[in-house]
This record gives structure tokens, C-alpha cells and sequence, in this order.
């Protein structure tokens, strides 16, 4: 070191730089405390930042909750119910966060978080997925018989359409309203079909024939003289078989 | 009859097996059955220490110890001293499994066949010689030297070179590049095409032999010659050439002798400076020239062991090179690999490597390999020691006659049990094969020729090996011939690869001596070959005996008489009769011995006799079985007294007038011998002590091959010729009858002899010192120079500066310490003002020689030995006188380039006269200012405290703040502590009183605060200086200052740290909203589920 170097060392503020550290060193133990808390606030807003996928997520199922909670099993609905109470724990400790000692444990919650909505998830996904199959599912067969029979072919059609847009409901990413609204309209065309079908002189016996047949569970005392002869005259009792 | 071998008893084929001399060339089993360990070596280097003994295996031990990650050790020894020999036996000797071991031969000693082996032996890397060194091949040996010309002369184009070397600017000066490009240049000059055949072997080994593949002073005296008709580019260059020319005429009339030599070198720089300077600006440039021819890049061998390295990893490469000369054109580069030590690597990439290099003293001497690589050697393993003349190392496993004896009986052991008994032996446990063991002649013979170890020497005998090896020379005097190599073929080989002379009685033949004696060596006296024709008239039988004499036995005049020994045998010429018989020899002697009183030839004075013979038994009776004791030899000389009396015959002294009266007509004959009295007569007979020439100077000089008569050998400046003048041929004719026949002379005779005697020595004398101020160098004004007070204070200047010496001693006590070898500097030189270590640094190669030549000049010797006996120190009285009064040197000569190659040392003493001249008077104010400075900056940083106490606050606040802040100024804090470590080693935090923080503080005080008055005189303040505390206070100086870096880095640090506050806030708003809406969610789904909605 020149002269000139330690010169500067002792003249930047006309005092002596040892000194000056020493007395900025006496002002670290607070200023270290400070800037450990800011880190730690920074850090779970971010965490808070990085969670808000998850919570939309769990806003959504909330609402899909509605449609299929009717699908969900004894055994699944308590699990799920344990599940929801410690969201709702969770929740709790987050909202309560106002000091170091909250934050830490608010942190805590938000870092389980993802885990758990993936628990939620899974269950209520399936209990909608089973819904939508429940209400839909024996369309895809419904439309398919009719489709074989001339005079009932165009409708046949249309059930069939209407199977394969509702089905796609089960794996439709739309918020809970526009899941339900879409649920209800494909409802409501299922039923318009069916009484379409009773206009082509299906009596209330035929009907309930081929919807069981569409279901795989036509019996033999289902095919009446009525049924036989609506199916005679169309030309169709060769396209049915007996089976077990 | 004698029962003694007529025949051989060895085959040719098996000799010429045996004595294959390259190292590597022999099988394995003829190698380890000739095997001779290499031991009494010297070793230095940053690691010599480890080498606990210096033989083979102490070096092995060092080399291959487990812990051992880098080692680059350098074999050093002449052509032919056995560097090969060692490192094959380190290839055999080295067992440690995990290690891959690479030996590279020499072979042609060609870069190309070397990089051919390289790729044959590198494992798995033969794809990276793809191309490697190939564009060569598609030239021929013009093409090849056209190119590499041409390289050359672009190299020296400005402008060329990304990295030029640093004589540029000196090339362009003189326009080099346009110089040598015409294409007469091209043509004509054959060293381009020398170089280009060494490097790709076509020359051959046989020729090369280690020669290196560089410009030499003889190429530039051929260039000058080609050059001279030609138009000179520039008036600078008319310049250039004309210095050129003028030097290459002194090159040309430079003998052998004169231009080889490491210890000539230096001088011959000095005396041609230009030519030497294109020598080295050529051979700066020669590698990448070379490369170029190649097809190498500089890069290329490097990435090929880094390759290597990196695939060996973690295994330890072990790679032998047996000559560094065979790698000539990226010896660079590969040095440079070898160096790379893994254990200074941030990257623990490459495995670590041991490499063994040979190498020759004047390859080691290169100032380029001195520049850059000494340092860096880790073992430097000398296999010989500069001999008597200081122009080659004699080898040191060959030094003792006893010693080339037992080489040469390990080789006639092997050659006598023959390939076969070799092959089938195999260097197993047993011992090697000796056929004497069962051969019928064994008694006999080894009486009469001497036994090693009960090996025969059958057909030498004890005498016979070390005085044909010592008669070795190279005729081009380019390199030392005794060496093991030489022994092979100069010695034993002539007479092993020839068996069927002894059988055809023809041995001792002409050819058993080689090319390699010079021909004066081979001659015996004319008394003793007039006895010899005495006795026989066949010429062939004449010159046999004449060898047998000269070598086997004793051809002084003194020895040819009939001697009994102590056997009972007779003995003429000091040989056996016996030995006479078996080479089928007719017996010289007498039947009867000449002193025959009844008992044996009288006991020689003492245990060496004259000849520095040892005496061979209890009775001192001479032996065939006595060796040459070469150490007495050479440190002794015999007084006179007992020199034997050597009579001269009047037939001898009438042929020498006729000699001399044919010198002084004009056609002189039998030179030599003229020229040998000559000498004789001027070295041993001047009274050199009142002729006031100091015995550094005679003996530089005056030397026997420099004094000859007018007209028997081309004269040189350096000669001192006695001219054809009838006062010398008078005189020695003079000198040879009194010395010889002094008291058969009649009074007349004797008078005319000692006038003539007289007045030829009075001339000699005004002559000798009119010869001596001609050569050497005088003041400007004519005056002689005083070489012995200028060493005085070259030497005394040095002394005082480095500590062990001080300028206010008592003038005896300085005296005594620039005679005595030099000890450790205690001044710190290195700690003080530049100026000083400079000083210091520029005498550190030459003081050893400045003081040997101060040694012999003050000495006066006592009886007839050189050795230092007693110090004239009169003559450094006044010296030391002067320059501690003046602390200015004596006047010197100015440095010319006329000084004779003989006295050139008296170059490097004006030179370092002159700089420490120069410098000497400034060094203590300088140093006085430096330490004033450095108080001051001491005093400030100790801000009122003590040492103690200011290192302790300082180290408080930077502990602190490095463990609350880690990230801090890492390195500062680092580099402090360090410091902090130091100082207290060094016990500056020792609260003692008489610690070295006190010591300081007490200089500071002084010369800050109490205002301390220094000396004003230089001598005085020199003293006060040399007893300051210089190492304590820098040490503190370098603490401090390591301190305040720190202090102002963590300042800087903190300051920030605070003035940023604490980082940016976070919402707590926002996380409580993301808790409420998990809530909600929850709370419905609850509620779902609960059947609530």
C-alpha cells in the first residue's frame, strides 16, 4: 500500500475508516434481525405468488363439488371430508399470518398446499367423471340401435352426437357454472329425443325395451307383444339376439 | 612355457551383441549383466532433497514414492556418459502397478521417428497422429529445407508473428528478413538443410549423436560469406554486414577447441556479439519454423497428453525420455507438458506425472531452457563434474581407475559367457555367468593379467583399461570421449570385436587404437622405441611392442630396464614377461633384473609415487595390478625433487640441435617436440615470481599448447612465440645440455652454456611481460590494471550489501570474508530498495569466479602447490580502504570485444565493476528514504498503539464482521488473517518486551518521533542499515497493509449493507387474502358434503 492509499484509507470523510467501521459494525446485529424478517415476508409472498394456482383449483372443484358430490362413495365422503377440514385448517393459519412467528408457520401451509388440492382433486374429479358417465352413458347405445332401424335412423344420429358432447364434459377444464349450465342443457335434449322417439308410435313399453337394450339390460318378459310387433313391422327383429 | 590363453576366449558376434552402445539396443539380459550402478552423482533442484543417497535407487525411491503427484527431473550428462543407460534401468527398476510407465528412445534421434514411437505407444490416442507431422512427407529434403528457410525468414518479417520474440525490433532494425531473402541465400546456405536432416533422421544417429539441431557461430560465417557479394537491403544493413563480416573472420580462425565448450560461450557472445545475436533471433524462431514444415500445430502435443492425462486419471504417468535432443522443433511444447504441475491445477483433471529427461550440458546451458524451465526442475541428476579444463563433465561413475576397471570386467564377463548363457541366465537371482570360473587358464592368467572381482582382464591387465580410456579425446574436441560410451568403443571394442588377432599374433594391432587417441598420445619415447629397435627388426613387431609399452606397461626412458617383482617375475617396460609370451611378443628385458643386489627394486619415496602411481605391495614394488590414483593425479603436482631423472642420451641431444638447427633454417620438424621444450623451458624455468604477472594470469596465458616457436604452428594472438632467433635456439640448447648432461660437461661447454642459458631467460622475461600487457586489458590511460583491487571490491561490495560484511569491520575481518566461500546472505537483500537486490542479483552467477581469480591472485604460495596458502593482503588493503571511504570502485579498462577467449572472465569483472560501480554509492540513501516511508506509513496505520494492541483491535472488528457477514470481502478477510497467522509465528503478538513489534516500534519512534539523526557518512549509515530490523518492519508493513485493505473493504461492505436497509417488503395483506379464499372453498365443500347445501 503507498502512502497515498492510507491516506485515503483515514480521509474519505475526514474520519478514521477503522473507526467508522467500528461503529457501523455495532449497528449490524439490528440491522441483520431486520433484513432476516423482510427475507422471510418476501419469501411466502412469493410462495403465496407461486400458490395461486393451486387455490384457484380448489375454488373450481368447490363448485364442481355440487354437481357430483352425488357420485362420491360413503367411504370416499368422510376421506374427502378430512381432507377438506385441513384445507380449511390450512386456510385458517394462512389468513392468520401478522408476525414472524405466523409467517413461519403460514409458510409451512402453503408448502403442503399443492399436495393437498391433488388430494381433493382426485376424488372430486372422479365423482364428476361418474356423474356424466351415469346420465349419459347409455345414449352412445340408445342412438346406435336407432340407427339401425330406418324409420328412427336420424334420430339415432342425434342421440349419438349428443352422447359423444356430453361425455366431454367429463375432462372439460370450465369453471363450475359452465360445467353445470352445460350439464343441464344436454339434460334437457335427452329427454326432447326421448319424447321424439314416442312420436314415431314407440309406446311407453317399446321405449323402455330399447333404452334397457342400450343399457345391456334388456330381460325377456321387457319384449311384449307390443314391442315384438313395433319391431316386427320396422323390420327389426333380426338385429337382436338373446344372450345371458 | 607359460600355461596362458593364445586364443581368445570370447566370440566377435558376442561382442559386438554385448557392446551394442545405445542402451536400449542390447537384449535385456546383456543389459542387466553390464549393468553398472550409476552412483556419486550430483543432484540439485526444488525437490533434491528427497533423493536421500545419490545413486540409482536413491533416485528411484524418490521418484516413484506413492506421494509423489509431479516430479520433472532432468538427467544431465555429456553424449555417451550413460543418461540412457539410467533411465532404462529406472523403466526396468520401476514396479508400481497402478503407474503407466512410457519409455521413448531415441533411435535416429529424429523428431519424426520420435513422434512415430509416441504414437505407438500412447494408448488409445493413435487417431490423434492423423495428420500429425505429415505434410513433411510430401516434400523432399530440399523441399523440406526450402520451406523450413523460408519459414525462418518470414519469422523475421514484422508484423509475422502473432507472439514475435523479443528481438523484433532489433530484426527490423537491421532489416533481417529482406537480408537473407535471396534466393542465393536459399541455395547456397547449407545450415537450413543441416537442421532439416537432423530433425527428420536422415542424417542418422550415428552422426547425430545428440547434437542439436540449432544455428551455430559457424553458420554465420557462412552466411556472411554468401551474403557478401549480395546488395544490402538498407544502410542499416550495409552496417549489420560489415559488423558481420568483421566477426566472421575472428569465427573462422576459431579452433574446435575454442568454439565448443559451455564455459566458452558466454565469451564467445562478447566477442561476437551480432553474429550471436542472428544465432539466437534464428534459433528463437527455429520451433515454429519447424512446426510449420511439419504440419504441427503448437497446440498439438499439448491437447495429446492433456488427452492422455485426463484418460489415465486417476493412475500416475510415468514417461522417460531418454533425449530431449530427439524432440528438437516442439521441445518447447513438450517441456511445457512436463512442467504442467497437477498439483498447482485448479482443475483435478489430470493425472499427475513423473518425467525423466536426458539431456546434455550444452542443451541445459541454452539460455532459453535457462530462462525458462530451470526453476521448474524438481531432480537435476549430473552424471559428470566439469573437468580440469571446465569444458566437460568428466563422468562421475568413471572417475577412479579402480572404478573403469570393474566396468570394463562386467562387460568381458558378459562377452565371454556369450548371447546364449546370457539369454538363458536372464537376469535372474543367480550370479551372471563367468567362464573364467572353469577355464583351465583361470590361475595363470589372472596373475598375469589381473582379475576384478574374479573376472579376467585377459587381454588388458590393470594398467592397460584406464590409460587407453584416458587417452580418449573426440577430434573435433565437440564433446568429451570418456565416458562409458566411450570405454565401449574406444577402449574395449577395438580388441573384443577383433578376437582372431591374438590367435593370429597380431595383437596388440594398430587398430586396437581407435580414432580416438591422438596420435602424440600413442607415441614412447625415442630412447625407449631405440631400445625396442635394439632388440627386433620387424617393423610390425616393433610398433606392437611400442603399444604393449605405452599402454599395458610403462615407455618412460626411467622404466625401460629389467625389473624382478615381487612374484618373482621378470618385468621389462613394467610389463610381465608372461604377457609378452602370450601375445606372442619377443621378451625385451635382460634374464636377469638390471639392480639385481639380491633383494627387491627399492620402495618409491612415499604411498604416491612420482608418476601418481600407488605403490602396489607392502615393499612398494610396482604391480601390474596398480591403477593410475587419477584424484591424486589431478590435485597434485610432484615437486621437482622427485621427479624421476630422465636421461638424455647424447644421441637425444645431438638430435634435438639437429632440430632446432632445422627450425632455424627455416623447414622445422618433429613441432611438437620443439615446441614441449619450449614450454618447458619458459614455464619451468622463468623466475615467474619476480616478473610480477600473477599466477591467474600465467597460468591463463602461458600454457603449454600456447607457447611455441616462430613458424611451427599457425600463430595466433593468444600464442607466445619464441622467435627464430638464434638467442632462443641457443637456449634451449642450452637448457637441454645442463639439464641434462650438466656434469659431463667440460668447463668450457658449461660456460657457454650458462651464458647463453642466461641471456635467453633475460629475453624471455622482457618478452613474457611485454606478451601479458599486450593481452590484457589497461586502464584508459595506459596504465595497468589492478585485477585483484577491482575483485576485492566487486567481492566486497557484494559482501557488504548481502549482510556479511559491514563497511565499518575491521578491514582484516572484511578481507577474510570475501576470500572465504560465500554463506547465506543475512541482509534480506530481496526486502530492500531494488537498487540493492540488484546489485546483489548482477554478481550472483560470476562472484565464485571473481573470487578464485582474487584467490590466485593474492596468493603466495608455499613450496610448489597452488592450493592458498597465504594471502598477499597488502594488495586489499588499500582497496577496501578506498571504497569505504569513497563507496566508488577503482578505475577499470573499458569492456572491449578484444579480450582473448583465455581471460575472459576479466569481461564479466569490468562489467560487474562498472554496475556495481554505478549503483553502489546510491544504495544507502535509498534504502535510508525507503525506511523513512515505510515508518511513516507504519506510524499512521498503528494509530498511537502498539503492535500488540493495534492487531488486536483491528482483528476484533474484522472477526466480527466476517461472522455476522460472511460474504464480506472474502479474500481481504482471508489475506488478513494469513498476515495475522505470520505475525504471530513470528511473535509480533507475544506480549514480550523484547519481541520484533517492539523492535519496530522502536525504529519508528526513531526515526518519527525521538527525530533520531542518522549517519551522514555512506560507511556509517551502510552499518546502520545492515542492523535495522528490515525483515520485521516489512513483515509488519505487509500486515498493516493487508489490514487496511481489509478495514476498507468490509467498510465499503457494511456501509452499503446499511444504507440498503432490510430487502424489499412483502404483503401480509396478500397472504391473508389466500388463507381466506383456502377457507371459503373448504367451508363450501364442507358444507356440500355435510349435506348443508
Amino acid at each position: 500500500m503507498t502512502e497515498a492509499d492510507l491516506q485515503a484509507n483515514h480521509d474519505t470523510s475526514g474520519e478514521d475508516l477503522l473507526e467508522m467501521l467500528e461503529g457501523l459494525a455495532v449497528r449490524l446485529p439490528e440491522a441483520i434481525r431486520e433484513r432476516d424478517a423482510g427475507d422471510a415476508l418476501r419469501a411466502t409472498d412469493e410462495a403465496v405468488v407461486q400458490a395461486e394456482a393451486d387455490i384457484a383449483m380448489l375454488e373450481r372443484l368447490a363448485g364442481i363439488l355440487t354437481l357430483a358430490q352425488e357420485s362420491i362413495g360413503a367411504d370416499e365422503r368422510v376421506r374427502l371430508q378430512e381432507d377438506v377440514l385441513e384445507l380449511e385448517h390450512a386456510g385458517d393459519v394462512i389468513s392468520a399470518a401478522a408476525n414472524a412467528q405466523t409467517l413461519d408457520a403460514a409458510a409451512e401451509e402453503l408448502s403442503s398446499l399443492p399436495n393437498r388440492v391433488q388430494l381433493v382433486e382426485r376424488v372430486i374429479s372422479r365423482a364428476w367423471q361418474a356423474r356424466v358417465d351415469g346420465t349419459f352413458g347409455a345414449s352412445d347405445g340408445l342412438g346406435r340401435v336407432l340407427q339401425e332401424i330406418p324409420e328412427t335412423r336420424n334420430l339415432g344420429a342425434k342421440i349419438s352426437r349428443l352422447h359423444a358432447e356430453a361425455i366431454a364434459l367429463k375432462h372439460r377444464q370450465d369453471d363450475a357454472d359452465t360445467l353445470a349450465e352445460a350439464f343441464a342443457q344436454f339434460q334437457t335434449q335427452l329427454s326432447r329425443f326421448h319424447a321424439e322417439l314416442a312420436r314415431v308410435g314407440a309406446s311407453k313399453e317399446v321405449v323402455d325395451f330399447l333404452v334397457a337394450v342400450s343399457e345391456r339390460e334388456s330381460r325377456l318378459d321387457m319384449v311384449t307383444d307390443e314391442v315384438r310387433g313395433w319391431l316386427f313391422d320396422r323390420n327389426a327383429l333380426r338385429l337382436f339376439k338373446i344372450s345371458l | 612355457m607359460t600355461d596362458l590363453p593364445r586364443t581368445a576366449c570370447w566370440r566377435a558376434d558376442d561382442a559386438r551383441h554385448v557392446l551394442a552402445t545405445e542402451a536400449l539396443e542390447g537384449s535385456e539380459a546383456a543389459f542387466l549383466a553390464t549393468h553398472f550402478p550409476i552412483t556419486d552423482f550430483e543432484i540439485e533442484g526444488t525437490r533434491s532433497a528427497e533423493v536421500e543417497t545419490c545413486d540409482e535407487e536413491g533416485l528411484y525411491d524418490a521418484l516413484s514414492s506413492s506421494d509423489v503427484r509431479h516430479a520433472f527431473c532432468v538427467v544431465e550428462g555429456e553424449p555417451g556418459s550413460g543418461k540412457s543407460h539410467l533411465i532404462r534401468w529406472l523403466r526396468g527398476r520401476w514396479s508400481i502397478e497402478d503407474d503407466e510407465v512410457l519409455l521413448i528412445q531415441r533411435l535416429d534421434g529424429s523428431l519424426e521417428g520420435t513422434l512415430r514411437q509416441l504414437q505407438l505407444k500412447l494408448p488409445g490416442l493413435e487417431a490423434r497422429f492423423e495428420g500429425f507431422a505429415a505434410r513433411a512427407q510430401d516434400l523432399t529434403a530440399t523441399g523440406q529445407a526450402n520451406e523450413f528457410f523460408s519459414n525462418l525468414v518470414l519469422a523475421l518479417r514484422h508484423g509475422h508473428l502473432t507472439n514475435p520474440p523479443p528481438d523484433q525490433d532489433w530484426c527490423e532494425k537491421f532489416s533481417l528478413d529482406q537480408v537473407l531473402h535471396p534466393a542465393e541465400v536459399m541455395e547456397r546456405w547449407s545450415a537450413p538443410r543441416r537442421i532439416v536432416e537432423l530433425l527428420s533422421g536422415r542424417k542418422g544417429d550415428e552422426d547425430r549423436d545428440q547434437d542439436l539441431a540449432r544455428f551455430v557461430l559457424d553458420d554465420i560465417a557462412e552466411l556472411e560469406e554468401i551474403l557478401r557479394p549480395l546488395p544490402a537491403p538498407s544502410p542499416r544493413a550495409v552496417r549489420f554486414l560489415r559488423e558481420l563480416q568483421k566477426e566472421a573472420q575472428g569465427i573462422r580462425s576459431l579452433t574446435d577447441e575454442e568454439k565448443s565448450g559451455s564455459d566458452n560461450q558466454e565469451a564467445l557472445r562478447i566477442r561476437f556479439e551480432n553474429s550471436a545475436q542472428l544465432v539466437d533471433a534464428l534459433n528463437a524462431r527455429r520451433n515454429g519454423a519447424v512446426q510449420n514444415v511439419l504440419g504441427i500445430s503448437t497446440e498439438g502435443l499439448k491437447e495429446m497428453f492433456d488427452t492422455l492425462r485426463r484418460e489415465l486419471a486417476p493412475r500416475r504417468l510415468v514417461l522417460l525420455l531418454e533425449d530431449i535432443t530427439a524432440w528438437e522443433g516442439v521441445d518447447n511444447q513438450l517441456i511445457d507438458v512436463l512442467v504442467t504441475n497437477v498439483e498447482t491445477r485448479e482443475d483435478n483433471d489430470l493425472c499427475p506425472m513423473v518425467s525423466v529427461v536426458g539431456l546434455t550440458p550444452v542443451y541445459f546451458q541454452d539460455r532459453h531452457f535457462q530462462a525458462n524451465y530451470r526453476q521448474r526442475i524438481t531432480h537435476h541428476v549430473r552424471l559428470g563434474h566439469a573437468d580440469s579444463s571446465g569444458s566437460f563433465q568428466e563422468v562421475s561413475s568413471l572417475r577412479t581407475g579402480d572404478a573403469q576397471v570393474r566396468f570394463a570386467a562386467s562387460y568381458l564377463r558378459a562377452i565371454r559367457a556369450g548371447r546364449e548363457r546370457l539369454e538363458s541366465w536372464g537376469g535372474g537371482p543367480d550370479p551372471v555367468p563367468n567362464t573364467c570360473d572353469g577355464c583351465r587358464y583361470r590361475t595363470e592368467c589372472h596373475a598375469a593379467f589381473g582379475e576384478e572381482r574374479g573376472v579376467g582382464l585377459f587381454p588388458f591387465n590393470r594398467q592397460a583399461i584406464p590409460e587407453l580410456y584416458k587417452s580418449l579425446v573426440d577430434p573435433t574436441h565437440r564433446s568429451t570421449f570418456q565416458t562409458p560410451r566411450g570405454m565401449l568403443q574406444g577402449v574395449l571394442g577395438p580388441t573384443l570385436n577383433d578376437p582372431y588377432s591374438i590367435a593370429a599374433g597380431e595383437y596388440p594391432k594398430a587398430t586396437i587404437v581407435s580414432s580416438w587417441i591422438p596420435e602424440e598420445t600413442q607415441r614412447i619415447p625415442t630412447f625407449t622405441a631405440e631400445t625396442i629397435a635394439a632388440k627386433c627388426h620387424d617393423e610390425d613387431v616393433q610398433e606392437r611392442l611400442a603399444r604393449l609399452l605405452r599402454f599395458w606397461g610403462s615407455c618412460e626412458a626411467g622404466a625401460a630396464t629389467t625389473t624382478l617383482d615381487d612374484t618373482g617375475e621378470l618385468r621389462f617396460g613394467n610389463v610381465r614377461r608372461r604377457i609378452y609370451d602370450a601375445f606372442g611378443l619377443p621378451w625385451l628385458g635382460e634374464d636377469h633384473p638390471a639392480h639385481d643386489d639380491g633383494g627387491p627394486t627399492p620402495p618409491p619415496r612415499s604411498e604416491t609415487d612420482a608418476r601418481g602411481w600407488k605403490a602396489g605391495d607392502e615393499h612398494g614394488q610396482p604391480s601390474d595390478d596398480r591403477v593410475p590414483d587419477d584424484r591424486t593425479d589431478r590435485n597434485k603436482r610432484p615437486n621437482r625433487a622427485d621427479r624421476p631423472f630422465r636421461p638424455v642420451r647424447t644421441a637425444e641431444l645431438r638430435r634435438f640441435q639437429e632440430l632446432l638447427s632445422r627450425w632455424r633454417s627455416g623447414a622445422p620438424r618433429q613441432t611438437e617436440q620443439l615446441n614441449r621444450v619450449a614450454a618447458e623451458l619458459v614455464l619451468e624455468r622463468l623466475p615467474w615470481n619476480r616478473l610480477d604477472i600473477p599466477q591467474w594470469v600465467r597460468t591463463r596465458l602461458f600454457t603449454r599448447d600456447l607457447i611455441i616457436l616462430e613458424g611451427t604452428r599457425q600463430a595466433r594472438s593468444t600464442h607466445f612465440v619464441l622467435p627464430n632467433e638464434d638467442w632462443v635456439s641457443r637456449g634451449i640448447e642450452a637448457f637441454l645440455d645442463l639439464r641434462d648432461a650438466g656434469s659431463a660437461l667440460d668447463r668450457n661447454e658449461l660456460e657457454r652454456h650458462l651464458r647463453a642459458y642466461a641471456a635467453a631467460l633475460l629475453e624471455l622475461e622482457a618478452r613474457v611481460k611485454e606478451h601479458a600487457k599486450l593481452l590484457l586489458p589497461a586502464l584508459e590511460d595506459g596504465m595497468q590494471w589492478p585485477l585483484a583491487a577491482t575483485a576485492t571490491q566487486v567481492l566486497l561490495a557484494r559482501a557488504w550489501l548481502r549482510g556479511v560484511a559491514s563497511p565499518l569491520d575491521p578491514p582484516w575481518q572484511q578481507w577474510r570474508n570475501i576470500l572465504a566461500a560465500e554463506e547465506e546472505a543475512t541482509s534480506a537483500p530481496q526486502e530492500r530498495v531494488d537498487s540493492w537486490n540488484e546489485t546483489v542479483e548482477r554478481t550472483r552467477g560470476s562472484h565464485g569466479k571473481h573470487r578464485t581469480m582474487l584467490q590466485s591472485l593474492v596468493n603466495l604460495p608455499q613450496g610448489d602447490t597452488d592450493a592458498l596458502a597465504f594471502a598477499d593482503a597488502s594488495i586489499g588493503a588499500q582497496a577496501i580502504e578506498e571504497l569505504s571511504q569513497s563507496f566508488r570502485l577503482s578505475r577499470v579498462p573499458t569492456l572491449t570485444e578484444n579480450l582473448v577467449t583465455q581471460i575472459a572472465e576479466l569481461g564479466y569483472l569490468i562489467r560487474d565493476a562498472n554496475e556495481t560501480d554505478q549503483r553502489l554509492g546510491k544504495v544507502p540513501a535509498r534504502e535510508r528514504d525507503r525506511l523513512k516511508r515505510l515508518a511513516l506509513i507504519i506510524d499512521k496505520s498503528l494509530r498511537g498503539l502498539s503492535v500488540h494492541d493495534h492487531v488486536q483491535r483491528v482483528d476484533r472488528v474484522i472477526e466480527d464482521v466476517s461472522n455476522r457477514l460472511p460474504n464480506a470481502a472474502p479474500r481481504a478477510v482471508d489475506e488478513w488473517k494469513l498476515r495475522k497467522a505470520e505475525l504471530g509465528n513470528l511473535g509480533f503478538l507475544d506480549p514480550d518486551e523484547d519481541g520484533p513489534g517492539r523492535d519496530v516500534e522502536d525504529l519508528v519512534d526513531g526515526l518519527l518521533v525521538s527525530e533520531m539523526t542518522l549517519p551522514e557518512a555512506q560507511a556509517e549509515l551502510l552499518d546502520w542499515l545492515l542492523r535495522a530490523p528490515v525483515r520485521s518492519l516489512n513483515v509488519l508493513h505487509l500486515a498493516l497493509n493487508s489490514a487496511e485493505y481489509a478495514i476498507g473493504e468490509l467498510h465499503h461492505f457494511v456501509a452499503t449493507f446499511l444504507s440498503e436497509g432490510p430487502a424489499s417488503q412483502g404483503s401480509f395483506r396478500e397472504i391473508q387474502n389466500a388463507g381466506e379464499r383456502i377457507t371459503t372453498a373448504a367451508s363450501l365443500m364442507l358444507a356440500i358434503l355435510r349435506g348443508s347445501r
